[in-house]
């Protein structure tokens, strides 16, 4: 979240060639999941509204100690509210590593609790979060968050990230790395658009003890057969909304393909996948049979 | 109560049975002056009482003045009155004016800060019957980061500047800000990114903190930079210079403002410089909170800024309170900001 909160202010500061560093870098050291909500909120996908930004202003002004009449004084001021409710909250106590997906799926569960409930939320995610991640945070509860820029430059900065490089010929082609893995995530090609246009996917994770998937990679070079059969999957097994991320059931399996696997200690999966493609849907495969993060480590060098 | 020990008057702030103003917006007989900021130290008057600390900056900024000085801390009486100036930890020498008369003790706080700053001493909390403060930053909205965090930000910003080729050219203002950014860029090891410049405006200044026993590292005079060295320099510049032809020499720059009121997006948006640097030498509202109780001080007079905000805020909390409308820019400093489009 810190990390998309400085991107977010870079981009409403900065020129084009730095935007368009700083979106290509957030992007390539971001987990799959947080890159992918990141690229949708950037393209200008609104956010949906979780909870009424009185709700949110009552908070701040009880965690502030302030009165109506203040919290209206530094409105005038500030121009907005999420940002004066970030201002207005004391300096946050503690600091948390979560990424923008994890907290986008916290926000959205706010809708699912009752409005003292939600306060006290509220609160205790603001102690967590900077300043700037707090406006983040509080334009994605109030489904105010706007992209500081154009879906044009933000598909300038990802072309050298997701371009894949020249395909090597057929005989080279076999010795490209295979792996299964499980659709979690899928996303429109274009901002309002109805086709999707990349897919994430996950692997087993067996570290912490527990088995959970965890996302490894987001493609969107997708050939035409397998393009159709994700979308028929992904129309039927939807979950749950995040502006036009969609997350799904996880049951399809596909086999991917990728030059090398580089170990990352930035993303939480702990790998990153050079030129990762889908190969084909594996309707034989269940999600149990998918690949776990151990496997995917015997291929790094 | 007894006598009020500070009252407003025409000519600004004055003290009634001690005979002088503070920093008076005009010229009077004996003017005590809180620092040597525009608003505060203003020509004129027939003599001065500052700092010592100030008097190097006073004299730049008023040629021919006479001046008196006093160390912090040291009384001078005057018609009964006994009269001390004391660290405000705004910019060097920076005081605020202690009054005692007849065992009531009344403070002016003239502009102050609590936050650490290399380029002065640091802000000392009085106990007073009555406080006269500054409110600049008097809303909730102004809660400063660490300053050293802040100057890591201005390292960094800087760092990339010069990788992309690009002079980073930094507003702020002419005293106190820039030798305060100077030193703390030192102290941050940052100084090794390239050459540290400032505009010509700057010069008289850093050269009086120098005289003063502050530690400020080389500052190179912005137009005797090597061509060489323009694109990985930093640049201090006065907010005065955006858009004038004195910026040309150092071609697609790019700009920053530091400044408590780039706190805020609006704040930012409306100085048009690309990047701002939320670094204040007044004091932001909690600290301003927290002063006022340190004083313990049963009345408390607001200048500047913010002033009916702080007042309410004061009265619903028990305090006898009142605004005391000065002529103090309500902006920090009088000088004109850049505007948009002038990088
Ligand atoms: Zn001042
Ligand atoms: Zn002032």
């Amino acid at each position: 979240m810190e990390a998309f909160a400085r991107l977010h202010r870079t981009l409403e500061a900065e020129r084009d060639d730095a935007r368009i560093a700083a979106i290509g870098a957030y992007v390539r050291d971001a987990p799959p999941d947080d890159a992918a909500l990141a690229v949708s909120l950037l393209k200008g996908q609104r956010p949906r509204r979780i909870l009424p930004a009185a709700v949110m202003r009552d908070a701040a002004m009880r965690a502030a100690g302030i009165a109506r009449w203040l919290f209206d004084a530094c409105k005038t001021q500030v121009g907005d509210v999420a940002e004066t409710v970030a201002l207005v909250v004391p300096s946050a106590s503690r600091t948390t590593l979560h990424g923008l997906a994890w907290w986008s799926e916290r926000i959205a569960s706010l809708a699912t609790v009752d409005a003292g409930a939600a306060a006290t939320r509220l609160v205790e995610d603001w102690d967590s979060l900077s300043t700037d991640a707090r406006i983040v945070y509080a334009k994605l509860v109030s489904g105010t968050y706007r992209s500081p820029v154009s879906p044009a430059l933000v598909d300038r900065a990802l072309a050298p990230n997701f371009s894949v490089p020249v395909d090597p010929r057929p005989p080279f082609a076999d010795a490209s790395l295979r792996v299964d893995a499980v659709l979690v995530y899928a996303e429109p090609a274009a901002p309002k658009g109805f086709a999707l246009g990349a897919f994430t996917f996950a692997l087993w994770d067996e570290r912490g003890g527990a088995r959970t998937l965890t996302p490894i990679a987001r493609i969107d070079d997708v050939a035409e057969h397998e393009r159709s059969a994700l979308e028929a999957i992904v129309r039927r097994t939807t979950v749950e909304r995040f502006g036009p991320v969609r997350r799904v059931t996880p049951t399809l399996v596909c086999e991917l393909a990728f030059e090398a696997v580089e170990a990352s200690g930035r993303r939480k999966s702990g790998w990153r996948l050079r030129a990762p493609r889908v190969v084909r849907v594996r309707d034989d495969a269940s999600v149990d049979d998918a690949a776990t993060l151990a496997d995917l480590g015997k291929y790094a060098r | 109560m007894a006598v009020n020990l500070i009252e407003l008057s025409p000519a600004g702030l004055y003290c009634p049975p001690g005979r002088f103003h503070i920093d008076p917006w005009r010229p009077v007989a004996c003017a005590v002056i809180t620092h040597a900021h525009a608003d505060h130290a203003r020509a004129g008057s027939e003599r001065y009482l500052a700092c010592d600390d100030a008097a190097q900056v006073l004299r730049v900024r008023l040629p021919g003045a006479a001046i008196d000085t006093l160390p912090y801390g040291a009384p001078m009486l005057r018609d009964g009155v006994r009269v001390s100036l004391h660290p405000a930890g705004h910019v060097l020498g920076a005081a605020q004016v202690r009054i005692e008369y007849r065992g009531e003790v009344w403070v002016a706080s003239g502009d102050y800060k609590r936050d650490a700053d290399p380029t002065c001493a640091p802000f000392e909390p009085l106990r007073a019957h009555a406080f006269v403060t500054e409110s600049t930053f008097g809303l909730p909205i102004f809660r400063w980061r660490a300053p050293a965090e802040v100057v890591d930000d201005i390292a960094g910003w800087w760092r990339a500047n010069a990788a992309a080729g690009r002079t980073s050219m930094l507003f702020c203002y002419a005293f106190g800000k820039a030798q305060r950014i100077a030193a703390m860029l030192a102290r941050a090891r940052a100084l090794n990114v390239g050459p540290l410049a400032a505009h010509g405006a700057m010069s008289a200044l850093n050269d009086a903190y120098r005289a003063s026993g502050v530690d400020l590292p080389p500052i190179v005079h912005a137009t005797a930079l090597a061509a060489a060295d323009v694109p990985r320099a930093l640049v201090l510049a006065p907010p005065s210079a955006a858009g004038s032809p004195w910026m040309r020499r150092f071609g697609d720059f790019a700009s920053g403002f530091a400044s408590g009121w780039m706190q805020t997006r609006a704040g930012r948006r409306r100085r048009g410089i690309e990047r701002g640097f939320a670094l204040s030498d007044h004091v932001d509202w909690p600290g301003l909170l927290a002063t006022i109780a340190d004083t313990g001080a049963s009345r408390v007079l607001v200048t500047h800024g913010e002033s009916s905000a702080v007042v309410r805020w004061l009265r619903e909390h028990g305090h006898d309170a009142a605004a005391l409308a000065t002529e103090f820019a309500a902006e920090g400093e009088p000088e004109a900001m850049p505007t948009a489009g002038a990088a």
